[in-house]
């Protein structure tokens, strides 16, 4: 288990209510893994690009 | 808005400027030196990077004619901006682009004479690229996103949209250079909303 797979496997409907995504390279790169898990949680997602909102976030602004 | 559109002004005009220099010396091609964050891309270009080009493309530069592009990929692996982009710097390039501000700064870093263009985050000021937005000073010119900024904005509103909201999850990159975390936080400490944070490097 890598150090991302590690901070990922801490989300959870029990302790969240949400989940903020700080965009950046490595994040938008992880995108696809980080909306499949949210999705399958039922877990709302918040991020700052276009690209996040496209994967599956709730709100993103259109950049 | 106002702030942003000024800059983006000065990035045409620097970087056109830059650009018309070169071919004046000898009608060669102007090279572009371009440092990606990631691997070069399989299909079709991410829409910022398909703005740059399109953008030159409609101010009249012709790739591989009146322009070439020295793509360098650092494959995700932000230890070696530096080393990239001094290798960049060693092959005459005329401009150098790079999104992202962990970008920006391997590449200012490198060279305080060829003209730099980036595309940022977070705000140039407060992560020294530039001395102020007005006047950006040295060889660094471009667009910023002011995304830190908006990271406060985004718990606001999602708090209007679910007042009842209290514990929230932060995923982000603290080798990333930006104010994103801290402007959360300001935000949820004003609410009382906890926060949950993951961080990921890798």
């Amino acid at each position: 288990m890598n150090e991302f797979d590690s901070a990922f496997s801490a989300i959870n409907k029990e302790t969240l209510d949400l989940l903020i995504v700080v965009p950046s390279r490595l994040t938008s790169l992880r995108m696809p893994q980080i909306a499949a898990v949210a999705l399958k949680l039922s877990m709302p997602m918040a991020s700052g690009w276009r690209e996040f909102a496209e994967a599956g976030a709730l709100l993103s602004e259109r950049f | 808005m106002k702030k942003i559109f000024l800059w983006v002004s000065m990035a045409v005009i620097i970087w056109t400027a830059a650009i018309a220099d070169a071919q004046e010396r000898g009608q060669s091609p102007a090279r572009v030196g371009w440092l990606w964050y990631g691997s070069a891309p399989t299909g079709a270009l991410p829409s910022l990077e398909t703005a740059i080009v399109d953008g030159l493309r409609e101010l009249g530069y012709v790739e591989g004619k009146t322009l070439v592009f020295e793509h360098r990929f650092a494959d995700g692996h932000p230890e070696r901006f530096q080393h990239i982009a001094a290798d960049l710097v060693r092959q005459k390039i005329d401009v150098m682009i790079g999104l992202g501000g962990d970008i920006a700064a391997a590449l200012k870093k490198a060279t305080s004479k060829i003209p730099i263009v980036v595309g940022t985050s977070d705000d140039a000021v407060r992560a020294s690229l530039i001395s102020s937005l007005a006047r950006p000073g040295g060889n660094i010119t471009g667009v910023t996103f002011v995304m830190d900024e908006l990271a406060g904005k985004r718990v606001q509103l999602l708090k209007e949209i679910s007042p009842q909201l209290s514990r929230v999850g932060v995923l982000w990159n603290p080798a990333h250079a930006d104010s994103e975390f801290k402007e959360i936080e300001d935000v949820t400490t004003a609410y009382n909303i906890k926060v949950h944070l993951s961080k990921s490097s890798a």
